[in-house]
């Protein structure tokens, strides 16, 4: 039984805006990160996502249509070289004094960021739309 | 949906049983019309009967399930409890004989469904609340079906009461 149309999608999509929100805070929260488990500096991670059928639907009959849901397709590396700053006194300096710091942008993902939460957003209100449609034809037998 | 169907239905079956009482027809025809607000006309024929549906309908379960749903939504149930059971305990006293059961597990499914959701919506709010899940909106989301389709039980349920107070007030 399904009630509210349109919740599946959603809820996947509301499933991807997490996962993306985590990574762009992943990516904020190591914006100075110099040494990861390999000894490397930190590199920016970007979300993908891609659709996959949820529902084949009822297309013969003309009741429903497929039903495409969202899911990540992965988490990429950022592989642009990060910039060098001159630091001697770091511990992760080269001989040269030079560090690597991270390809991290802070205001690349704070971009991120306010996207992600706007699909976030754009996603409720699609939610609380259909909900309220549900709602709405429940009324029709209502008197007065 | 299948549900408007399935009040035509029994729209139709009651109609149907009626015919024992001659002449009576025409006029329970557009009561119980009224009461289904206008879909009665494409159920005749059916093959039910209300008393057979009320045997084989367990109102228990359903008054059981709603009292659980109301109290989990804190509403207080001891009034409704008792028409409900005066209802259902007068209708099969009204005509007699006849087979079939759609309707009446038709309903039960229904209730058993949003006993499901409910329960389903229960459990995603409490792991939540546990830190078992971090899944905020599918908690969010399966509450608001579980409401959604209560709120359906109780429309039908509605238009049920209706149709036989409209039933009721004509034997007075």
């Amino acid at each position: 039984m399904n009630l509210i149309p349109g919740l599946q999608a959603t809820a996947s999509a509301l499933d991807a805006e997490r996962t993306r929100m985590n990574v762009v805070a992943e990516n904020i929260a190591n914006a100075f990160t110099t040494r990861d488990a390999n000894g490397d500096p930190y590199k920016r991670k970007i979300v993908s996502f891609e659709s996959v059928l949820a529902n084949q639907g009822d297309v013969q009959s003309g009741r429903s249509a497929p039903l495409y849901k969202v899911q990540i397709s992965g988490v990429t590396q950022d592989d642009t070289p990060g910039k060098i700053v001159y630091n001697p006194q770091h511990p992760d300096a080269d001989e040269k004094g030079m560090v690597h710091m991270p390809n991290v942008e802070s205001s690349r993902e704070m971009v991120d960021l306010i996207i992600s939460s706007r699909a976030y957003e754009a996603n409720l209100q699609v939610a609380r739309t259909s909900r309220q449609m549900a709602k709405q034809a429940l009324t029709i037998g209502n008197k007065s | 949906m299948s549900f408007i169907n399935s009040l035509q239905g029994m729209g139709g079956n009651l109609f149907g049983s009626s015919k024992a009482i001659p002449g009576m027809d025409k006029d329970l025809k557009g009561m119980l019309e009224g009461a289904l607000g206008g879909e009665g006309k494409q159920g005749e024929g059916g093959g039910m009967d209300v008393s057979a549906l009320m045997n084989n309908f367990s109102v228990d379960k359903l008054q059981q399930t709603a009292k659980n749903q109301m109290e989990r939504m804190g509403i207080d149930t001891s009034g409704a409890s008792e028409t409900g059971r005066s209802i259902f305990a007068e209708l099969p006293q009204m005509s007699g004989g006849g087979g079939g059961d759609s309707f009446a597990s038709m309903l039960t499914g229904l209730v058993n469904s949003v006993d499901a959701k409910s329960k389903a919506s229960e459990q995603a709010a409490q792991d939540l609340m546990l830190g078992k899940s971090d899944n905020i909106h599918q908690a969010m989301i399966s509450m608001q079906e579980a409401s959604i389709s209560f709120d359906l039980l109780v429309q039908v349920r509605n238009k049920l009461v209706d149709s036989f107070k409209e039933l009721s007030r004509m034997q007075a």
